[in-house]
């Protein structure tokens, strides 16, 4: 009983620990692989508590190790958009100016049902209301009306220094566009903390340390 | 960045703590597994008294064996080397001849202890 009380403060102690190392992020929604590791290590926990047949080192290393992993991939999805794509994936525009993209729900392998759903949740009760409607990374699906103001929500060309082509082309912008506002504003795309553009050229450049 | 060092830091020591994990498993099990190949081989010379001291050698060195591997391994696999232990000695004392048997599976238990902490690929998978 007393070796099972002992065990139990530690990991405890651990977990608590564990969920601070991983940081606030993991308060909030969580991304496909926080997730997962918030799963496995409260099955980790779990068979070192009950099971004192198994040393508790053996309960310590893999929480640890998990935790430790997931910082490292955290840091890794900020540093290097690649990864990011890789581990979380990316939004998806599901419906554009009232219409719905069936292969991208296909795709994502969303029912129609549960679609109305999350526009329902949204507070939307029709799809010819809904300019575009994303569904996030983490699985949530974020609806701008048609009666909001932009009509042409914006879209981040540059996050922490990374120009996306991708997003450029979707607001109809390109490069040298991009590259010729920063030149306006006197900077390149390393000192670039954060860029929105919207299809009518309107723009917002943030650069690091946070001067806009 | 702080806890980007900090997980690097725990990395690193985990990875010691293995490292040290099959060094610590591998030294004391083949310290055990010597003095049992004494006890052994004091049996197959026919030397009873010897093959005891032996036997009382490794229950002595029970704790101390226990102590190292307990961190690493599970309880599971040290336990019948201990029931193994406690069997043998009245064995030898009595002149069994099973004895001869109880100590070659004694010496087997011990050294399938280090498949726990060697991270050879079959033990792995």
């Amino acid at each position: 009983m007393t070796i099972i009380l002992i065990r139990t403060l530690i990991l405890y102690a651990l977990v608590i620990f564990a969920v601070r190392l991983m940081g606030k992020r993991q308060i909030g929604e969580l991304q496909p692989s926080e997730l997962v590791v918030t799963i496995l290590i409260s099955n980790i926990a779990t068979l070192s508590l009950e099971n004192t047949d198994i040393p508790l080192l053996q309960g310590i290393l893999p929480v640890l190790a998990l935790v430790c992993f997931e910082v490292l991939s955290s840091w890794a999805s900020l540093r290097f958009p690649g990864f990011r794509r890789l581990i979380s994936g990316s939004p998806q525009v599901i419906i554009r100016d009232g219409v719905i993209d069936q292969s991208m729900l296909r795709k994502l392998r969303f029912s129609p049902d549960d679609l109305l759903a999350a526009l329902r949740t949204a507070g939307v009760f029709s799809v010819e209301e809904v300019q575009y409607a994303v569904a996030e990374t983490n699985g949530n699906v974020s609806v701008l009306q048609k009666s909001d103001a932009s009509e042409n929500p914006p879209v981040m060309v540059i996050a922490d220094g990374n120009l996306r082509e991708k997003a450029l082309h979707e607001a109809g912008l390109d490069r040298h566009w991009a590259e010729q506002m920063l030149r306006k504003a006197g900077l390149h795309i390393g000192e670039v903390f954060l860029m929105t553009a919207d299809e009518t050229r309107q723009c917002n450049i943030i650069r690091k340390g946070g001067e806009r | 960045m702080t806890r980007i060092w900090t997980s690097i830091g725990i990395l690193a020591v985990l990875l010691g703590l293995c490292i040290c994990s099959v060094r610590a498993v591998d030294g004391a099990c083949a310290r055990y597994d010597a003095q049992a190949a004494q006890a052994e081989a004091a049996l197959s010379a026919g030397d009873t008294a010897g093959a005891l001291a032996a036997c009382d050698g490794l229950m002595a060195e029970w704790d101390r064996f226990h102590g190292i591997c307990g961190i690493f391994v599970t309880g599971s696999r040290l336990t019948p080397i201990r029931e193994e232990l406690a069997a043998l000695r009245p064995m030898i004392a009595a002149g069994m001849p099973e004895s001869h048997a109880g100590l070659a599976r004694l010496r087997y238990r011990i050294r399938c202890i280090p498949e726990e902490t060697t991270p050879l690929i079959w033990h792995i998978l």
